[in-house]
C-alpha cells in the first residue's frame, strides 16, 4: 500500500509499505520508522486498543485514529488542524 | 543546554491509577506534588487499557471478606507472595473501591450497590467494573477528576532518565527530558515515587501499551535498590491471534469468557485445559492463567495448535443476540470487520501481560533507598508466582495510596521542605543532564534506527526468556542481548531535531530496557524451577528448596548480583490483623 505523510513545513513523503492482513495506518507509520525513516514524528501508546486515543490524525480528510484504519491502496494522513504542532504528525492535544 | 530546574516536595514518575492515586494523596498530607508521565496523563500507562475488573472484598454482590481474597492471592501466588503486601492489597481494596466511587468512578450498579462478577481464582463475586470494557477509561476519568480537585500539578510527556542521589544515598530528584521542546529538565524533591513499572514491551508479544519499556526497574537499578523476582513475568493466555482485529485490545476475549464462557479447543477441536489444570474448563473459566499460558502452549509444541499457531476460542454455541447484549459495542465492531463470533471460533494465544516481580518494598512502599518509594505494577511481591486476575488495580489504588501517604509525610514532616541539593547531587544531576544533551544527534548519520534495534531485542526476549525457558536459551539471551547493547552503544542513530523526537527519547528507553532484559534473564537462570508464571524446561517441577524470592541489585561494580530472602510473612492470624499505621520517621529504621 501507499501511504502519504504530511510532514513539517508542509512537505509530503510517499512510502510504499508491504501490506498484511489487517494491517492499520498505526501499523504502517510505525513501520516506517523501523525501516525508513525514524526521525517520522506521530504520538502513539496502546497500538491497537483504540484506548489512548493518542494516535488521532487526519486521514484521507476525515478525523480519525489512525488504529482503527485499515491501511490499504492509498492513504492520506496529516497532523490534526488547530492544535498546535510539534512535529510533522505529532500535535499537542 | 536547554536546562529548566523544577522543585517540588513529592515527585510521582507514571500517570497511571497508581501514580495518579499517589499524587492525590501526597497532596492530602500537605505536600507539593509533580505527577509525570512520559506520554499524556491517563492515557499512556496500563490503566488505560484495563478492560475488565478490579478486585475487592466489598461484598455487594455476595457475602465476601477481605480474607477471603486474602485465601484466593496466597493460593494463586503459590508460595511467593509478601503475605504483607497481599494483605494490606485485600484489606484495603474495599475502602478505596468505595472511596473512588465517591470522588467520581463510575462503577457498575446493581440498585444502590456495585455490580461485582467473579474472576478466575477468585472464590467469590468480587470484581467491580466500569460498563462493557470501559474498566480503564473510568478508573482514568474518575481519578483525574481527584486530580483536578487537588490542584496537581502534571508534566506529560516528560520521560526521566536517571534519579539523582546524595552524599548519603538518598534520592533527591530525577534528571528528565522534556520531549516536546527538547529541554533538559532537573526536578529536585525530597520524595521520589517509581508509578512507572511494567515491562510487557521488552517482548515481541505482548498486550500493554509502547510505554511499558521498564522503566521502574530500569530507574531501581541505577540507585542499588533491590528487585523482588523479576523472573516472574505473567503471560496472558488467550490474546487475539487470528483474525486480526482492528481498534480492539487483544486480550478483550478475556471478559468474553467471563461472561459467556465459550470453549477453548485446541487445532484437532479437542478441549485440552484439563490435561494441564486437572479439572476441565467446560465453559465455567476456572483455570488460571499460568495454566492455561502453559496448556496452549504445550498444545503447539505437540502440533496441535490452531493454524497461526495458537488455540481456538469458540463461542459458536451462542447466538448472536446472546452475544450481542453482553458486549454491542464489540460484537459491532468485530462484525464490521468480517468476524461474526457466533458463527467463527477466532485464534488465540499467550501474549506477555504483565510484571508480576518489582521493586522491592517494605508495608510503607518504602524501597531500600531513603526517599524512594514505589506503588502500582512497579512493585514486586504481592501476587507471588501468578497473579490473579482483578488484583492489578487493586494493587494501583491501595499502594498508590499508601506511597502517597508515607512520601507526603516523610517530605513535609521528616525533610521539612525541599533542601538545597548537596555537591554530590549536584554533580550527578549536571552529569545526566549533559548526558541527555549528548545523545541528541548522536551517529545521525548512521543506519541503525532504534525502533529496528529495539524490535530485535523484543524478539530475543520472546524467545528466549519467554512463557518457557531453560539454561540453553537463557544463555543465548546473554549473548543476543550483548550484541544488540553493542550496536546500541555504537551505532545507534538519534536525530539532531530538538521537538518531538521520539529518537532522543527511545535511546534512553532502549538502555533501560537492555537492563532490565539482563536483570529478567539473570533472575530467571537463577531460579532452577517451575512456578506459577516462571516455567523451566529443564526443572519442570515446583522445588520446596526454592520456596524464597530473588532479590537482585545492580552492584557498585556494574554487576547484577541475586541472593535468595525468606518470604515475608503475615506472622498474624489474618481475623485480626490491620496494617500498621505509617512510620513517619524510617530514619528510625533501618533499611531492608
Amino acid at each position: 500500500m501507499k501511504l502519504q505523510i504530511q510532514r513539517q513545513d508542509g512537505r509530503t513523503d510517499t512510502y510504499e509499505v508491504p501490506e498484511y492482513e489487517g494491517m492499520t495506518v498505526l501499523d504502517a507509520l510505525m513501520w516506517i520508522r523501523e525501516h525508513h525513516d525514524p526521525s517520522l514524528a506521530f504520538r502513539f501508546a496502546c497500538r491497537c486498543a483504540n484506548a489512548c486515543k493518542e494516535c488521532i490524525a487526519v486521514v484521507d480528510g476525515k478525523r480519525q485514529y489512525t488504529c482503527t484504519v485499515a491501511a490499504v491502496d492509498e492513504v492520506e494522513v496529516a497532523p490534526l488542524p488547530n492544535q498546535p504542532l510539534l512535529h510533522d504528525l505529532a500535535v499537542d492535544h | 543546554m536547554n536546562r529548566r530546574d523544577v522543585t517540588t516536595d513529592v515527585l510521582v514518575i507514571g500517570a497511571g491509577a497508581a501514580g495518579m492515586y499517589a499524587a492525590a494523596e501526597a497532596r492530602r498530607q500537605g505536600a507539593r506534588v509533580i505527577l509525570l508521565d512520559k506520554s499524556m496523563v491517563g492515557r499512556g500507562g496500563a490503566t488505560i487499557m484495563a478492560q475488565m475488573t478490579v478486585a475487592a472484598a466489598v461484598g455487594h454482590a455476595e457475602d465476601d471478606s477481605w480474607q477471603l481474597h486474602y485465601a484466593d492471592t496466597l493460593e494463586s501466588g503459590r508460595g511467593l507472595n509478601n503475605e504483607q503486601l497481599s494483605a494490606l492489597m485485600c484489606q484495603d481494596g474495599p475502602p478505596r473501591i468505595l472511596e473512588s466511587w465517591e470522588r467520581g468512578v463510575n462503577w457498575a450498579q446493581n440498585g444502590d450497590k456495585l455490580d461485582q462478577v467473579k474472576a478466575p481464582g477468585h472464590s467469590r463475586k468480587r470484581c467491580c467494573y466500569v460498563g462493557a470494557l470501559q474498566t480503564g477509561t473510568g478508573v482514568v476519568r474518575g481519578l483525574k477528576k481527584e486530580l483536578r480537585r487537588q490542584e496537581v500539578e502534571s508534566h506529560d510527556t516528560t520521560v526521566v532518565t536517571d534519579l539523582i542521589q546524595d552524599d548519603q544515598g538518598a534520592v533527591v530528584g530525577a534528571a528528565a527530558l522534556e520531549v516536546k521542546e527538547g529541554v533538559q529538565v532537573a526536578f529536585w524533591a525530597p520524595s521520589v515515587i517509581l508509578a512507572c513499572g511494567g515491562l510487557t514491551e521488552l517482548y515481541a508479544r505482548n498486550s500493554a501499551s509502547v510505554n511499558m519499556t521498564g522503566d521502574a526497574y530500569a530507574l531501581a537499578l541505577g540507585v542499588q535498590a533491590d528487585l523482588v523476582d523479576m523472573e516472574m513475568v505473567q503471560f496472558f493466555p488467550i490474546a487475539n491471534l487470528a483474525p486480526r482485529t482492528i481498534g480492539l485490545d487483544p486480550i478483550m476475549w478475556d471478559p468474553f469468557r467471563y461472561r459467556l464462557g465459550g470453549k477453548l479447543l485446541n487445532g484437532e477441536g479437542e478441549e485440552f485445559i484439563e490435561r494441564y489444570a486437572g479439572v476441565a474448563d467446560e465453559g465455567t473459566y476456572t483455570a488460571t492463567r499460568d495454566v492455561v499460558t502453559y496448556g496452549i502452549l504445550k498444545e503447539v509444541e505437540e502440533g496441535r495448535g490452531s493454524p497461526a499457531g495458537g488455540a481456538w476460542l469458540d463461542f459458536t454455541d451462542l447466538t448472536r443476540e446472546e452475544i450481542r447484549d453482553a458486549f454491542p459495542a464489540a460484537y459491532d465492531r468485530l462484525l464490521e470487520q468480517g468476524i461474526d463470533v457466533s458463527e467463527r471460533a477466532v485464534e488465540v494465544a499467550p501474549t506477555a501481560h504483565y510484571t508480576i516481580g518489582g521493586v522491592r518494598v517494605d508495608i510503607d512502599m518504602r524501597t531500600n533507598v531513603p526517599g524512594l518509594f514505589a506503588a502500582g505494577e512497579a512493585v514486586g511481591g504481592q501476587h507471588g508466582a501468578n497473579r490473579l486476575s482483578g488484583n492489578a488495580l487493586t494493587e494501583a489504588f491501595v499502594f498508590g495510596a499508601r506511597a502517597g501517604e508515607a512520601a507526603g509525610g516523610y517530605a513535609v514532616k521528616t525533610v521539612g521542605g525541599t533542601p538545597e541539593p548537596d555537591a554530590t547531587a549536584s554533580a550527578a544531576m549536571d552529569e545526566a543532564l549533559a548526558t541527555i544533551a549528548g545523545v541528541r544527534g548522536r551517529n545521525h548519520d548512521s543506519d541503525v534506527f532504534l525502533p529496528a534495534l529495539r524490535s530485535r531485542l523484543k524478539d530475543i526476549m520472546w524467545r528466549n526468556v519467554g512463557p518457557f525457558r531453560d539454561q540453553d536459551r537463557l544463555e543465548v539471551a546473554r549473548e543476543q542481548i550483548a550484541e544488540v547493547r553493542e550496536e546500541f552503544e555504537t551505532r545507534a542513530r538519534v536525530d539532531q531535531r530538538e521537538a518531538f523526537n521520539l529518537e532522543w527519547q527511545e535511546w534512553f528507553e532502549l538502555r533501560g530496557m537492555l537492563d532490565v532484559a539482563d536483570l529478567v534473564r539473570t533472575a530467571a537462570l537463577a531460579r532452577t524451577d517451575s512456578r506459577g508464571a516462571h516455567q523451566r524446561d529443564d526443572f519442570p517441577q515446583e522445588d520446596e528448596r526454592l520456596l524464597a524470592n530473588t532479590v537482585t541489585r545492580r552492584t557498585p561494580e556494574g554487576s547484577l548480583d541475586v541472593r535468595w530472602e525468606d518470604v515475608v510473612t503475615l506472622d498474624a492470624d489474618p481475623a485480626s490483623w490491620t496494617p500498621p499505621p505509617i512510620d513517619t520517621d524510617p530514619r528510625e529504621r533501618t533499611p531492608r
